[in-house]
């Protein structure tokens, strides 16, 4: 690979994690309506094709919870305790709100997209 | 899973201290859980090499640990030189350097000041402290550099830099010399470890330099003018000088040839004995400091002198004692051939 298309690369793996960012709350707040516990939580959201680094979601997870979005609790399950997070009530409300800014940014988007092209 | 509790106390080294326990049970228990599914997936217990595998996908212990802290600091211009993940240790490390140049400067500037004049001695400052950042900074833009350049050369034990090598190369030449005089298996230096111990040796080095000037400001007429340096101090600066810029030369050995493990521990023991034999030496000398005028002094002057060299004595006999302590763990090292090998070709068994 040289310079340039190493610079293109980054310069796009940049972008696309900026993408990503705010979109990956929403995920991970909308599983969240069902308990899980980190690991759990990070498997799921892989099945469904949003592959999310240890290192990202672990500290994310305490950050929502630090903000009231969820809330966690110890508790024993195959003979080892694990942090449970599930969404609070607050969560549910801002998730709400959030799918539909979500959707209707996503519309524009794609109108401005398919306008210009 | 002792590879992942070496891991984790490394991680919870760096996170912040009211969150460490918390933090580290989560960790451990979603490592666990992802290397149990893995067991389940290939259908055998997990190798040394299958731990080391998941833990480095998870990520250097320094950069798990920096997305908990709230900080997010950089020295960045033009590009990003330290990041977010070594930052605070390079603020803590410049704070404290700061610390102990502002306690130890302040005292010499107040003896000084007089004599030298304020320019020039806040123009010495300035050097000192110049030189103290750029060298602290220099070795912390290597440990990042080194860092982004190979995010997977690290050992998960520990966290220290390790060049991934599938096989042991073959000794040749000096290393193979060495293997031959020295030992046979041994572990790695890490080259990180070599650069921090010539930083501490250069900085002991100059700082000792820097003492015979300080003491002559501190023993110069506009200051404690009744006393100055006696002849144990003139017998013994040199030696010492010499020996602490000598002691140098393993880490300089072990920075161009780190697979010489034992060599090191030899070394540092052989060192630590030369040091031992010097401070032994130096602790029968009573006139370290003496009276400027004897045959005009007081007897107050005499009782500050007499009181001095008597510190001296003591402080001197603390450090024998641990200098002896030191040599004796090293030779007990040696003798049992080193810290336990390990031989990264072994690194896939359970």
């Amino acid at each position: 690979m040289n310079r340039a298309q190493k610079t293109d690369s980054e310069l796009f793996e940049n972008l696309r994690l900026e993408l990503r960012r705010g979109t990956l709350i929403v995920a991970v707040l909308a599983h969240l309506r069902e308990e899980r516990y980190g690991y759990a939580l990070r498997r799921a959201l892989a099945e469904q094709g949003l592959d999310i680094e240890e290192n990202t979601l672990y500290p994310l997870l305490r950050r929502l919870e630090s903000q009231g979005l969820l809330e966690s609790e110890w508790r024993e399950e195959d003979k080892r305790n694990k942090r449970f997070y599930r969404l609070s009530a607050e969560g549910k409300r801002i998730l709400g709100l959030l799918c539909d800014e979500m959707q209707r940014i996503h519309a524009s988007v794609v109108r401005i997209v398919k306008e210009n092209r | 899973m002792e590879l992942l509790e070496q891991y984790l106390r490394v991680v919870r080294a760096n996170l912040p201290k009211d969150q460490r326990d918390d933090i580290v049970r989560e960790l451990s228990d979603n490592l666990r859980s992802q290397m149990e599914d893995k067991e389940a997936e290939i259908g055998h217990p997990l190798t040394r090499a299958d731990q080391e595998a998941i833990l480095k996908a998870h990520g250097h212990p320094m950069i798990v640990a920096s997305r908990y802290r709230g900080e997010r600091g950089t020295l960045s211009f033009g590009r990003q030189w330290i990041g977010p993940e070594l930052f605070p240790i390079y603020a803590k490390v410049l704070t404290i350097n700061g610390i102990v140049t502002a306690v130890v400067l302040a005292a010499a500037v107040a003896l000084s000041v007089s004599r030298h004049g304020l320019g020039s001695v806040l123009s010495a400052v300035l050097w000192n402290v110049v030189v103290q950042f750029t060298l602290v900074t220099a070795i912390f833009v290597g440990a990042q550099m080194r860092l982004t350049k190979h995010p997977d050369q690290w050992d998960p034990a520990t966290g220290a830099p390790f060049p991934a090598r599938a096989e042991a190369p073959r000794a040749r030449g000096l290393d193979a010399l060495a293997i031959h005089v020295v030992g046979k298996a041994y572990p790695r230096v890490p080259r990180l470890l070599s650069v921090f111990e010539l930083t501490i040796g250069i900085v002991g080095f100059l700082w000792w330099l820097a003492v015979r000037h300080v003491v002559r400001s501190i023993f110069s007429p506009e200051a404690i003018g009744f006393l100055r340096m006696g002849p144990a101090w003139n017998a013994f600066y040199t030696p010492f000088l010499v020996l602490v810029a000598a002691s140098l030369i393993p880490s300089l050995v072990n920075l161009v040839r780190p697979g010489w493990a034992r060599f090191r521990e030899i070394a540092h023991a052989a060192f630590g004995g030369m040091f031992l034999v010097l401070f032994s030496l130096s602790l029968r000398a009573a006139d370290w400091i003496v009276l400027a005028d004897p045959l005009h002094a007081g007897a107050d002057q005499r009782a500050v002198a007499a009181s001095l060299n008597a510190w001296i004595g003591r402080v001197w006999v603390l450090v024998i004692v641990i200098v002896a302590l030191t040599v004796l763990l090293g030779v007990r090292r040696v003798i049992r051939g080193g810290v336990s090998p390990v031989d990264p070709r072994k690194a896939g068994s359970p």
